[in-house]
């Protein structure tokens, strides 16, 4: 699934890496980065944390635009003041739509990649943030001139509490989860692999969640595989061998077919009789009615023996 | 005298009352007191609930995870709105309320439930036959085999098909108010209501309480007799979400949002209208917020859905795609509310309809485990505080 939705098959208009303490998340958004600057025809990099730098190695720079909120994001000197420089700064509220507008060249199929939404979701609340990134893709090429088909963001989740996390979560299409990862050495330079999980949520409004483990190779090219979970044992009790109670045996308890059919046949005691039913009786509903075949000894006597009574 | 609770707690009764019941199409009036019902559009969830959403009340659903059945039960009160001809109001921040009303299921014929009936009997009967005749118990041949749905035989609620969209001329005939929280955007702060904080839903109480005088559904206010009235549908589609302002899921003290329910409430008693909000309150952190809207609205009811979780392998759920639980009925102008006789229900969504069926939990299924604590249908009956743990290994256990 991560695979997909990184390449593009699986439509995704949200997608929320979320890492850990234990799995930086950085390797997987490096593979974003470099994909989505092959697949769209621009990429807008919003970075806070780290330089520009590790992100663009091995993509193609021209399709890609910065807006830097690493090096001086509270405008602490005077030349980073000037409203005409693509910088972030964290004074005022996130407005991501207003830095993609700035920007000379109008497209449609533009996506944005935003290193963390850490420094933002620190200093402005949660919803701030998610009404800033449903304006993102709220954007129509008519009436603004651009228009987002993806949005990638990196999440912390050491970092933040649990309302924060299920408000985004609530907005993402599609959430990833890192748990464990390390750093693959290979011949050609190093690579990464890890586990995540991936919680994706499609138009049709089906829900899809996957365990998956993920390579990344030193080219930054990403390939993930469903992680067969470890079956429940519950599930893992191999059938057992259906006792055939009618092997070895002294006798033979098998049927053939023939004697299959002469056993369907048998009529039982409480069946409908069809045979015993008059041809010109009408048709009663079969609920109602009861049969009575008497017996030779049935003695039906029509006398009612309280006539005998004497009071 | 006492309610008329019991099975099947629907009744044609209707009581030879005095005063005069308003008549407008697309209600009838409830068997607990003078009042008036709506319907929600889906007619096994009307049963469930009393006959219908009390006209002056809040039907609160809280969502799913992920929101998708609530927003198909918006969708079907505002489809049962068009139907009967009543005005809708419809507000949403996520989704622009034209898209929502541009899906609403198609009705499936003119005739209200009565070619549904028939197409449920041709069914089962169809069905009946392709069964092996019973041999031994054929007394029981002709009956139906599948449970009767909930409240099918009222015709009340239309019925809808899922697979088809409304034709947008239908939609049109209902005049509809829609309110799109980011076009209202940016929110200026409204002098009238000092307590609100949150300036959203001063605006969307702003905009509700003009319709409500315009389309002259205030009781309050005399109406010539000649006026044909009728009932406004309000829809409040996920309200409470990260967009609507709430922030830091509940535990912020922030008190527009309970606020907000009471003042809608104020509007809504002396009004003709029915509403229905749906409020995601999983993202809600604080139990007791979740406490106070529910206390806050008339009847609740919670949705909860099996995807995605680990409920949806679960051998025992297959037929169904989730659980419904009813945390509150309304009981407006009465001391009692509607008592339905069982508490467990699910829902399933099929391709063409969305039912409301009673939990029936199969007595025993084919790959039934040797020990009871690894059954899952065992697992799940309510734990019995028996002598002994059904569940967890004890060393006691034989």
């Amino acid at each position: 699934m991560l695979q997909q939705v990184l390449e593009g098959t699986e439509a995704s208009s949200i997608v929320v890496i979320e890492d850990c303490v234990d799995h930086d998340g950085r390797p997987v958004f490096h593979c974003f980065c470099s994909q989505l600057a092959k697949r769209c025809e621009s990429v807008h990099l919003f970075h806070l944390e780290n330089p520009a730098g590790v992100f663009l190695e091995g993509a193609n720079i021209s399709k890609v635009h910065i807006h830097d909120g690493f090096s001086d994001p509270l405008q602490w000197e005077e030349q980073n003041r000037d409203p005409s420089a693509d910088k972030i700064d964290l004074v005022s509220a996130p407005d991501f739509l207003g830095h993609l507008k700035r920007t000379p060249v109008k497209t449609s199929l533009v996506a944005v990649v935003i290193d963390s939404l850490t420094p933002f979701l620190q200093n402005y609340p949660g919803y701030v943030i998610c009404r800033a990134l449903q304006r993102l893709l709220r954007a129509r090429l008519e009436s603004d001139g651009i228009e987002v088909s993806q949005v990638v963001a990196g999440f912390h989740g050491d970092l933040h509490d649990d309302s924060t996390a299920a408000a985004l979560r609530h907005m993402a299409t599609t959430w990833v989860q890192l748990q464990e990862g390390a750093e693959s050495p290979t011949q050609g330079g190093t690579g990464f692999h890890g586990n995540c999980e991936v919680l994706h949520r499609r138009k049709s409004g089906k829900v899809i969640r996957q365990a998956e483990v993920y390579h990344i190779s030193p080219q930054w090219s990403l390939t993930s595989r469903v992680q067969k979970t470890p079956v429940r044992p519950v599930a893992q009790v191999e059938q057992e061998a259906q006792v055939d109670p009618t092997a070895n045996l002294t006798f033979n308890l098998r049927l053939t077919d023939t004697e299959k059919e002469a056993r369907s046949r048998v009529v039982l005691p409480y069946m409908h009789h069809h045979r015993k039913k008059a041809p010109n009786k009408p048709a009663a509903n079969p609920g109602g009615q009861i049969f009575y075949q008497p017996d030779d000894v049935d003695d039906f006597d029509e006398e009612d023996p309280d006539d005998d009574l004497d009071f | 005298m006492a309610a008329s609770t019991g099975k099947g707690g629907v009744t044609s009764f209707q009581k030879k009352s005095r005063t005069k019941t308003l008549q407008i199409p697309g209600t009838r009036p409830s068997s607990q007191g003078n009042q008036l019902l709506v319907s929600t559009g889906v007619p096994s969830l009307d049963h469930i609930i009393g006959g219908g959403i009390v006209v002056g009340t809040v039907l609160l659903v809280e969502e799913d995870s992920f929101g998708n059945y609530a927003r198909l039960l918006m969708k079907y009160f505002m489809a049962e709105g068009i139907m009967t001809r009543h005005p809708l109001l419809l507000s949403s921040a996520e989704l622009h309320p034209k898209q929502l009303l541009r899906d609403l299921p198609a009705p499936v014929s003119d005739d209200i439930g009565k070619a549904a009936l028939h197409q449920e009997d041709v069914s089962s009967e169809k069905n009946v036959e392709k069964e092996a005749t019973m041999k031994i118990a054929w007394r029981y041949q002709n009956l139906r085999t599948e449970q009767p749905e909930l409240g099918a035989f009222s015709k009340f609620g239309h019925y809808y098909d899922l697979s088809k969209t409304m034709s947008s001329e239908m939609i049109d005939t209902a005049p509809s108010r829609l309110f799109y929280l980011p076009d209202e955007l940016p929110l200026e702060e409204q002098g009238m209501w000092n307590s609100i904080r949150n300036p959203a839903y001063v605006k969307l109480l702003q905009s509700i309480q003009d319709v409500v005088r315009e389309g002259q559904f205030d009781l309050t206010v005399p109406q010539p007799k000649d006026v044909s009235r009728t009932v406004l549908r309000i829809g409040l589609h996920s309200l409470g979400s990260p967009l609507w302002g709430e922030q830091d899921g509940g535990t912020s003290h922030d008190t527009s949002l309970p606020h907000f329910l009471h003042a809608l409430r104020a509007v809504l008693r002396t009004s003709l209208t029915a509403c229905l909000i749906t409020i995601p309150t999983h993202l809600f952190q604080d139990m007791a917020f979740t406490r106070r809207l529910e206390k806050l609205c008339d009847s609740v009811i919670r949705l909860e859905s099996f995807a995605g979780s680990e409920k949806e392998q679960n051998p025992a759920y297959k037929d169904y795609h989730g659980l419904l639980y009813i945390k509150q009925l309304s009981q407006a102008n009465s001391l009692l509310s509607y008592m339905p006789d069982c508490n467990d229900f699910a829902f399933k969504l099929r391709r063409k309809k969305f039912a409301v069926e009673k939990l029936h939990l199969p007595p025993e299924l084919q790959d039934s485990q040797q020990r009871e604590q690894d059954d899952p249908v065992a697992a799940l009956k309510t734990p019995s505080t028996g002598c002994f743990s059904t569940s967890g290994k004890s060393k006691l256990d034989f």
